[in-house]
């Protein structure tokens, strides 16, 4: 029970805090406690928290010129005065050890070595323009964490060129999800947890994965007596807040989904009005729907009769303020051959409770549309993009195109369609399935140029390293955010630059694109940010002194039409019948069955970490190695067998990987499932993240989910033995 | 573990092992009451000095933040008689004044009043026991039993009788035929250890889950080979036997014992074996106080 | 005059490990120590299984174990019912550390703040034994610790015990807040719905 206690001490590597701490911030050693006092001559900056990709507003304290403190912004919507462990991390960035300090070229011996920002600019651009001219723009891709900055900085430079390969990171965490929202609902609602009476949540945990208005809206659930129902292999860390936990088989949730659909329409429980009315061919999904019956997915799900028929009773009875959540990455986001089918029934089993665009439903709120100035010069017309996403007769067709196939890329290296990348505040080597494959894919490369903080695998394979400032030394692009109350937010920057040679994202492109004549394309930042603000009539200065402001609510409650090929809710697509699958939604198994005596690798968020970059910021790190957290969870019955007891170290292998690590034997998973936090396993050289623990994509296959081309990242089987048994 | 560690069980052993060594010295001077152990007197007082210091120089070094800021040791009696560490180092200084004074007086052959011995004696006592109630104040299931101050402070002593044989007879050989009488008190006081022991571990387990925790983690967990090798074997049985066997053997040699014959030879091997069954002792005493440091395990708070 | 409390509500809580690293913050202190720790235990047999998660820290006992055994009387409880700790006395000896029942002292090494690769920021922990003072510096110019001010989930009030009209008091109320280990003695002030 102590054990974490007793080895509190144990990680001597990690080192200091940085100066957080400065002189007056507290006065832990500094004597008489009567000298103690606040923070004095300190300065509040508002910034946008840098810790995951919600991007949560924040107050940072500056004294001294140093980082003291953060704080939740009380008018962000997302961060709501709070913020999570990730942010008092990250927050010391600026000044980790392992920072870039001046752009790096590669040179024959395959070493970094420091060039000048004149040299890195002139090479990149002769190189890539030489690219162009002979492979054409659609040879040239970029990769990036889609926000505004991005947006205006990168996409529309490759946009200039005319190219339109523009991936998100997406494709390793929701390209399922969106795909099959988007055909069902032609987007992705946020379900309104605080004020709905029942929630489904499936694979998602907001006490795991945090954005803290999520977590507080079902605290308030919770305050307010709704009935909160978790679907996943795993009790997670939201568990104390829900009602009951359906301890699913992995990769049924969908079978689930199917059934409660049919519950619902054979108990007549469902928004009859609202499905007829709204819904694009009701009738064939209707049908369809009579074989799933919760004795047949009983069968497929682990779960019994009774508990199916009860969460689909809870949900019909309470309809409209009853909904299925629509999930992150969780379960369904990129992870199992049936994850698009799994994200459509989503969309659709909440139509079928009529909870479109109500109150304590599914809803669909837009965000200020944010403008340019007119003066730029606008693209001319795109290539067509690599991956097909969204062209009629392709593969992948049906892939959402604001995120892309990115998980292809080395296929799309191997076959001469890609020559060129750009990548920036993502690590797609890393990130994707089967390190070796993507590491060989972006080798293959003539050009690729990434801009990060420090190195990462993706870095390490490219051709030119550039280095930005990180995050509380700039100041980025007004950004908008959707919601009952829309937001206007900005970060700006805290801190002067830490090393003098880093530069911001949107001066390294601008100054890019005046080396190849595209100067014409861009402005300034502030240019931006001015313009941006005038034409929302709102104070570019008031948002610097305050780093939101909110709008006036556009939202308007009761359901508006959908954004889809019918303009209603698709019970039955076109698009999936006309791209080789079922127009309804329909029961797919997982790709891999997991054989008797084996485990399904499944993989989550740690509410410490986020994607692969935090193991390497050392107070997370710390608290991975102080609490064990880089353990693989495994049934406590199953573990038995095995003869492995809780802590003992164990081998996790199948034909891909052989790797060590610890065993935490428990009774809150599956017997099928053996669960990895998705964060550990760097194989980059940094210095708090070397012997970090496993990576669940040296387990799984360089593969693709037929619908949507996503990585299929929990179709792998592995077996998990005692180490030196 | 909790924050002491292997210092603070040297730091005790020590303390223990000198108000043993000074006992034995006070125990010649009034219990055998023979003039042949003048030299095991002078020898067990004038080595419980430099030992309770070395003692206390480690419980310096241990509180590390006294240890750069020296004057801070100036509040360390701002707690009597509440905290344990100020009575007891109190007690420990005091006895330390004491032992260097009696020491001097020894040296000198001057007269020893006997207040002086009355007042050593006490303060030996009083810190002997107060190693054992220094951590059984402590919030540790496993340390709060009353039997464990009084096995700290039979161990001190039983450790500190053999330390003072030892030093005693490093001095002088032939004083080993005299030191029977004290041999009986060590063999008694060796025996209620093993008492005390078991006593003290059945207790424990049985009152409270955390405790039996740590009396599995001695008796069959990680500290089992330190328990059953370390302090029953080479500390308890071995001298316990040896003593034993020992008394049996003088016992069919008496009586009288004639002052002037050399009944036993104080040879070699005798001597060899004095300080191996002597030193098993005090190593079985270090090793019950790593035993008990490391035992420990916090209160269960989530119960 | 107050007498400061606490309530955690571990209902709310995700173990997310926020309030040790804002604390980590506020105090300055090295990534290797926390004044807040995180217990966890699971009950029951699949598929009917209960996580519970307990952050524990100091507790602000009204009859503090680790005061009572303070040699130096460097640890004491102040005029708001804050047990704190005058670093110019602490030796150093951590008895306070091995008598608190709930393991809430934490001795600070210095050493091995200086082993890091960040840049140093000044900073001299001396060894002395410490503790979470339920930010003392912030809750004198009324604002709330770090630990409630980062609190995702609203787990944590801070108020004042003494008055009943308090937010604190009257969740403790409410929800039937209970110390934890009251039998101990000690008398905690932090408050627990579990």
């Amino acid at each position: 029970m102590l054990k974490s206690k007793m080895t509190r001490r144990t990680f001597l590597k990690a080192s200091a805090i940085t100066g957080v701490v400065a002189a007056s911030a507290s006065y832990v050693g500094r004597g008489n406690i009567s000298d103690a006092s606040s923070i004095q001559d300190a300065e509040k900056i508002p910034n946008l928290c840098n810790g995951c990709s919600s991007r949560c507003g924040m107050t940072v304290t500056v004294s001294d010129g140093r980082v003291v403190r953060v704080d939740g912004n009380p008018l962000h919507s997302r961060s709501r005065g709070t913020l999570c462990g990730r942010a008092h991390g990250a927050a010391l960035l600026a000044y980790h050890p392992d920072r870039l300090t001046e752009p790096l070229k590669k040179n024959e011996n395959g070493e970094f070595e420091p060039i000048s920002w004149e040299q890195a600019y002139k090479e990149i651009g002769e190189k890539l323009q030489t690219i162009i001219n002979e492979h054409g723009p659609d040879s040239f891709a970029y990769f990036q964490n889609p926000k505004r900055v991005q947006r205006l900085y990168g996409d529309r430079f490759v946009e200039a060129l005319g190219s339109a390969n523009i991936f998100s990171h997406n494709a390793s965490c929701n390209l399922s999800r969106d795909t099959g929202f988007k055909h069902v609902l032609g987007g992705v609602p946020s379900g309104d947890v605080a004020n709905a009476k029942v929630t489904l949540f499936i694979g998602r945990s907001y006490g795991d994965g945090i954005r803290p208005s999520q977590l507080q809206n079902l605290v308030t659930a919770k305050d307010n007596g709704s009935k909160i129902y978790i679907v996943d292999p795993r009790l997670n860390s939201t568990s104390n807040l829900a009602d009951e936990w359906l301890p699913i088989k992995p990769g049924t949730d969908l079978a689930l989904l199917l059934a409660i659909a049919n519950v619902l329409i054979e108990e007549n429980l469902y928004d009859k009005e609202f499905c007829e009315e709204h819904g694009n061919r009701f009738e064939d999904f209707e049908r369809e729907m009579k074989q799933y019956t919760p004795e047949w997915a009983s069968d497929k799900t682990d779960l019994s009769v009774d508990v199916i028929k009860q969460v689909a009773r809870d949900l019909g009875e309470n309809r409209p303020k009853a909904i299925v959540e629509q999930s992150w990455k969780g379960a369904f986001g990129c992870n199992y051959e049936n994850s698009t089918e799994t994200a459509r029934m989503v969309g659709l089993v909440n139509a079928l409770l009529g909870n479109i665009n109500v109150d304590g439903g599914m809803l669909f709120t837009s965000g200020p549309s944010l403008e340019s100035p007119d003066n730029l010069k606008e693209p001319g017309e795109l290539k067509p993009r690599v991956d097909g996403a969204g062209i009629k007769g392709e593969k992948w067709y049906l892939a959402d195109t604001a995120k892309g196939v990115g998980n292809a890329v080395p296929d799309f290296v191997k076959e001469g369609k890609l020559k060129a990348a750009f990548c920036q505040h993502h690590n797609p080597v890393r990130n994707h399935p089967d390190y070796e494959v993507m590491k060989e894919g972006y080798e293959g490369l003539d050009l690729l140029v990434v801009v990060d903080i420090w190195m990462s695998e993706t870095a390490e394979v490219a051709d030119y390293v550039l280095p930005e400032s990180s995050w509380l030394e700039r100041t980025e692009a007004v950004e908008g955010l959707g919601g009952k109350t829309p937001t206007v937010n900005l970060r700006v920057q805290a801190i002067d630059k830490i090393h003098p040679k880093t530069k911001n994202f949107s001066e390294i492109m601008s100054e890019l694109a005046d080396e190849m004549g595209l100067s014409d394309y861009f402005t300034d930042l502030e240019t931006e940010n001015r313009t941006a603000c005038e034409k929302l009539g709102i104070s570019y200065d008031e948002l610097l002194e305050q780093g939101t402001i909110q709008l006036e609510s556009t939202w308007e409650p009761g359901y508006q039409g959908s954004n889809t090929e019918s303009g209603k809710v698709e019970f039955a697509c076109q698009a999936f019948e006309d791209a080789g699958f079922t127009a309804v939604p329909k029961w797919v198994e997982p790709k891999v069955t997991i054989p008797e005596g084996e485990f399904r690798l499944i993989h989550g968020k740690q509410n410490i970490h986020s994607h692969t970059y935090s193991t390497n910021i050392p107070k997370l790190a710390q608290i991975s190695k102080e609490y064990n957290l880089d353990s693989v969870w495994i049934n406590k019955k199953r573990a038995d067998e095995l003869g492995i007891k809780d802590g003992d170290p164990v081998i996790i292998e199948n034909e891909m990987h052989t790797g060590k690590t610890t065993a935490k034997v428990t009774e809150a998973i599956h017997p099928e499932a053996a669960f990895y936090p998705s964060h550990y396993g760097s194989r980059a050289s940094l210095t708090y993240n070397d012997d970090n623990g496993l990576s669940i994509n040296d387990y799984t296959p360089h593969q693709y989910e037929a619908m949507s081309g996503a990585p299929n990242m929990m179709e792998t089987s592995v077996q998990i033995k005692k180490d030196g048994a | 573990m909790t924050m002491w560690g292997m210092l603070i069980a040297i730091y005790l052993f020590l303390a223990g092992i000198s108000a043993g060594s000074y006992i034995t010295g006070i125990l010649c001077d009034w219990y055998v009451k023979d003039e042949r152990l003048i030299k095991l007197r002078k020898a067990a007082i004038w080595l419980a000095t430099p030992v309770l210091g070395l003692g206390l120089g480690i419980l310096i070094f241990d509180a590390e933040a006294g240890l750069f800021n020296p004057w801070r040791m100036a509040f360390l009696f701002n707690n009597l008689p509440f905290s344990m560490m100020s009575t007891g180092t109190l007690i420990i200084t005091l006895f330390f004044f004491l032992l260097v004074w009696h020491g001097w007086l020894e040296f000198k052959n001057k007269f020893v009043p006997n207040w002086v011995k009355v007042t050593g004696l006490v303060l030996a006592l009083g810190t002997a026991a107060y190693t054992g109630l220094l951590i059984g104040l402590a919030q540790v299931p496993f340390w709060n039993t009353p039997m464990l101050p009084i096995l700290f402070s039979v161990s001190g002593v039983s450790a500190g009788i053999a330390a003072a044989f030892i030093a005693g007879v490093m001095w002088d050989k032939s004083i080993i035929e005299f030191i029977i009488p004290l041999k009986k008190v060590h063999l008694g006081l060796l025996v209620f250890e093993a008492f005390l022991l078991f006593s003290l571990l059945y207790v424990a387990a049985s009152r409270d889950v955390t405790a039996a925790q740590s009396v599995s983690m001695i008796l069959t967990g990680e500290l089992a080979l330190w328990f059953w090798g370390g302090l029953v074997f080479i500390g308890l049985v071995i001298p316990i036997t040896s003593e034993s066997i020992e008394l049996i053997k003088h016992k069919q040699v008496e009586p009288p014992l004639d002052l002037n014959l050399q009944h036993f030879s104080a040879g070699k091997g005798e001597v060899m074996k004095l300080y191996f069954v002597e030193g098993a002792t005090i190593f079985g005493g270090f090793c019950l106080r790593l035993i008990i440091i490391s035992a420990a395990i916090p209160i269960n708070v989530m119960l | 005059m107050a007498r400061y409390g606490m309530l955690i509500d571990t209902i709310k809580c995700v173990n997310c490990y926020a309030c040790s690293l804002a604390c980590q913050t506020q105090n300055g202190l090295p990534d290797d120590e926390n004044f807040i720790y995180f217990l966890e235990k699971e009950e029951g047999t699949f598929p009917n299984v209960k996580r519970d998660f307990l952050p524990v820290q100091c507790q602000h006992c009204d009859e503090p174990a680790c005061e009572e055994v303070c040699p130096t009387g460097a640890t004491y409880k102040d005029e708001d019912g804050i047990v704190v700790l005058d670093n110019s006395k602490c030796i150093g000896c951590k008895y306070c550390g091995v008598a608190c029942p709930y393991s809430a002292r934490v001795q600070l090494h210095d050493s091995m703040y200086k082993k890091g690769t960040y840049e140093d920021a000044g900073r001299e922990y001396n060894y002395t034994v410490e503790k979470c003072r339920f930010c003392k510096e912030l809750v004198d110019n009324g604002e709330q610790p770090a630990c409630v001010t980062t609190c995702i989930s609203n787990a944590r009030i801070f108020g004042d015990l003494d008055d009943p009209e308090s937010e604190l008091s009257k969740a403790i109320v409410e929800k039937k807040a209970k110390p934890l280990r009251a039998d101990l003695g000690t008398k905690p002030k932090i408050y627990y719905v579990r």
